[in-house]
């Protein structure tokens, strides 16, 4: 009965949201401002620059709302809003190279590393990457993008895409390994 | 362990995190959500405006096309003054045209020059026909071509501007009236010298010239004209007069042009209103 209500509650909000109530847009900026915080800080380093981000994309939610058709969640498309913000301003504010190259990879690798992660350590790990490995990794790992749609979003190939993930998983392996080390070392002294 | 276990762990904990946006993050973005609203208001309004005006337009232009008032209005005035100033004009070709056959015939000289004179008084008994014709037709236009909410207003002030021109048209006929006598005495007058003078010439000479006949019937005409203009004074203030009235009925055309026009404009806008 909750959900239902809640559901109903929320329809109500959006609707009234689209009819540029102020206060509706508030509850829903509250109810949805951090996870898409969230969602911009994944893609971009800086937090002012991913909340600058994030509030554009509200912007264009707002602007947008009599769109939503109520087919999807709400909250998937304005993560779908925000994660396209993010992209086109990291394209506007540097040049992203993605390379092509695949080399070797092994499963078994992964074996012995330590993946029990603070959600710090792991977005160190995302930040450590170059722009066009983390882009893709996010896309991939965190939105659940295919490659083609990667590919789409990011007007690259498909194979770009694939490249760009093995070349990121390569990487963050090497990392994982490397804080393995460090953090035996420590505990073994 | 797989990498898809360790993107699976990393979704979970960062869909799980939220970072909290700084303190006057909503008031910004509510700042420029105020911005675009009063964008998109202007732009809107001046759609609004532009949609407001073509309608305004069309309706102005199919009224002007399709309703019989604005018609009727127009013509009536128009047709009036035309009439007057093409009356006056054919009556003195009439008179002049007239003039030959008096000098031509020989003996009936004294019944022309007496016809003559009752043209004279039939022209300016026409004159003030076609004068009152004029200002009916200006006190009868104006009350039933009045269409607008204003009809109560506007009725009086035609109907006063129709009585001070009554009044006027009074004026003139009595003082036509008075021109007429004048102008009866000086004719007699010349018509006895003429005759006089018609006789002595038959008495002194057997034979008398068309000549002599023509130059005595203008020299007539002349003496006719100048004891006119000299004996009476009203010559000159009928025609200041007729000067005045023709002033006088252009500003009431236009006054009735114009409180016809914001009256009818304002139906318009009742309209268009209504209809918004």
């Amino acid at each position: 009965m909750k959900i239902i209500q809640f559901y109903k509650n929320e329809t109500q909000l959006i609707k009234k949201a689209a009819n540029q109530h102020r206060d509706a847009q508030h509850q829903l900026y509250n109810q949805y401002a951090p996870k898409m915080l969230s969602v911009c800080r994944q893609y971009i380093r800086d937090i002012h620059f991913a909340e600058e981000v994030m509030l554009g994309g509200f912007l264009k939610v707002f602007q947008n709302l009599s769109n939503f058709k109520f087919e999807g969640s709400f909250e998937g498309w304005i993560r779908r809003i925000m994660v396209n913000e993010s992209i086109s301003f990291l394209r506007k504010e540097k040049q992203i190279f993605f390379t092509e190259e695949i080399t070797g990879y092994t499963e078994e690798s992964w074996n012995n590393i330590n993946t029990e992660l603070e959600v710090e350590q792991i977005q160190e790990l995302i930040d450590s990457l170059p722009e066009g490995y983390r882009m893709v990794f996010v896309l991939y790992a965190v939105e659940g993008y295919k490659h083609s749609e990667i590919a789409k979003t990011l007007g690259i190939s498909e194979s770009t895409s694939k490249s760009q993930l093995f070349k990121a998983r390569k990487l963050l392996q090497q990392k994982l390994n490397q804080q393995n080390k460090i953090s035996n070392g420590a505990i073994e002294i | 362990m797989a990498p898809l276990k360790f993107e699976e762990k990393i979704k979970e904990k960062l869909e799980q995190r939220a970072i909290e946006p700084s303190m006057g993050s909503w008031e910004k973005l509510s700042g420029q959500l105020d911005q675009v609203q009063n964008q998109k208001k202007g732009n809107k309004m001046i759609w609004w405006y532009s949609l407001a005006a073509v309608f305004v337009g069309v309706l102005i232009l199919t009224s002007l096309f399709y309703n019989p008032v604005s018609e009727d209005v127009n013509p009536q005035f128009v047709d009036r003054t035309k009439e007057n100033t093409e009356q006056k004009d054919t009556e003195i070709v009439q008179e002049n045209k007239e003039e030959p056959p008096q000098i031509i015939e020989k003996e009936n000289v004294v019944i022309d020059i007496q016809k003559s004179k009752d043209e004279v008084v039939d022209v300016s008994e026409s004159n003030t026909k076609l004068i009152k014709k004029g200002n009916e037709g200006f006190s009868k236009v104006t009350p039933d071509s009045a269409p607008s909410k204003d009809i109560d207003e506007q009725p009086k002030e035609v109907t006063e501007i129709a009585q001070t021109n009554e009044e006027t048209v009074d004026l003139i006929e009595q003082k036509q009236k008075q021109e007429i006598s004048i102008n009866r005495e000086i004719i007699d007058n010349k018509v006895a010298d003429i005759v006089a003078k018609v006789e002595e010439l038959q008495k002194n000479n057997t034979e008398v010239t068309d000549e002599e006949i023509n130059a005595l019937l203008r020299k007539a005409q002349r003496d006719i004209t100048t004891q006119k203009i000299l004996k009476s004074n009203t010559v000159s203030a009928s025609a200041l007069l007729q000067d005045v009235e023709e002033e006088i009925d252009e500003t009431f055309k236009q006054r009735v042009f114009e409180a016809l026009k914001a009256g009818f404009q304002k139906v318009k806008t009742a309209v268009a209103e209504r209809e918004n």
